[in-house]
């Protein structure tokens, strides 16, 4: 909503892996527990990134539409935005060459 | 055969007791802190909604790691956005109080930030034309008025709070802007 002033974004190993697993589904609906295990990251580390994209405009959200039979409360997924592609695309191009996350099997086709 | 009969032998209750031990670390304890944890938000926050609705998809037994893990976020972002929450009510900005609920009203009425965001525009200018009609001499006091915004969507505007709970409202300089939908109880 309220978009903060536009920090840099540091570019810790959780981003690179939440940024790599958003693009893996890149035109789909993300949910956060799924991003989770994709990327490997905890529940902590997740929320933390998802906010961070979410408020520089890397991500849009919305809440899913729940059958009431199902007696559960709607949840929240995000989708990249066309900005979003290329910061992520470029995040992930970055840590390509950074030396830092060398260990990480980052996927080459995702990165622009 | 002595030793055998003064073995130690388990209770009766070891085993209803061990399910309910399993049932409470891995069922309940997960659910009911969780939605302790979230409570440190400010209400209306869209992580309240948004930690406890995914629970749901988390399986049984990861819940506690889950959990443990999403009640860290909870302290450190809760807490900062609660003690900001403070600052801004403190200073008596309308639109900035109207942010706790936001998120809350978007979910009620399953509408997107961007949608969101579009409406306050349009109420914005609208505000902005009403200030100048009561510049020009218009009687608006204890007026209600409707206005159709270029998406064809309909607005109430008036000078009394008529925001409901179910309502999506916006306040600008002590106007309220009710959108009129579908639900009766908006005005």
């Amino acid at each position: 909503m309220s978009m903060q002033e536009e920090k840099p974004l540091r570019i810790t190993r959780a981003v690179v892996l939440v940024a790599q697993a958003l693009l893996d589904k890149a035109d789909e609906r993300q949910w956060g527990y799924d991003v989770a295990q994709r990327a490997g990251v905890s529940s902590n580390a997740l929320y933390q990134v998802l906010g961070r994209f979410y408020e520089r405009g890397y991500l849009a959200d919305g809440w899913e539409d729940v059958d009431p039979a199902e007696k559960r409360p709607p949840r929240r997924y995000y989708t990249i935005t066309p900005d979003g592609l290329a910061r992520l695309g470029a995040i992930l191009a970055h840590a390509r060459q950074d030396r830092r996350f060398a260990g990480l099997n980052l996927n080459p086709g995702l990165a622009q | 055969m002595n030793d055998l009969v003064s073995a130690p032998i388990s209770p009766w209750y070891t085993i209803p007791a061990s399910v309910g031990l399993l049932a409470l670390t891995f069922v309940f304890a997960p659910g009911v802190l969780l939605h302790l944890g979230v409570l440190i938000y400010p209400k209306g926050h869209a992580r309240r909604q948004e930690f406890t609705a995914e629970l749901y998809a988390v399986p049984y037994v990861k819940r506690p790691f889950w959990v443990a893990s999403a009640l860290v976020r909870c302290m450190f972002e809760g807490i900062p956005e609660r003690s900001r929450g403070r600052r801004r009510v403190a200073r008596a900005d309308h639109v900035d109080q109207e942010r706790f609920h936001e998120q809350e009203i978007l979910r009620e009425l399953g509408i997107t930030t961007n949608e969101y965001q579009d409406m306050h525009k349009d109420a914005v200018q609208q505000v902005r034309r009403v200030r100048y009609m009561i510049r020009e001499g218009e009687v608006i006091r204890n007026i209600s008025w409707s206005f159709t915004d270029k998406e064809g969507r309909a607005w109430i505007v008036s000078p009394r709070n008529l925001r409901h709970r179910r309502s999506l409202g916006v306040v600008f300089e002590g106007l309220t802007f009710v959108r009129v939908n579908a639900r009766e109880t908006d005005t």
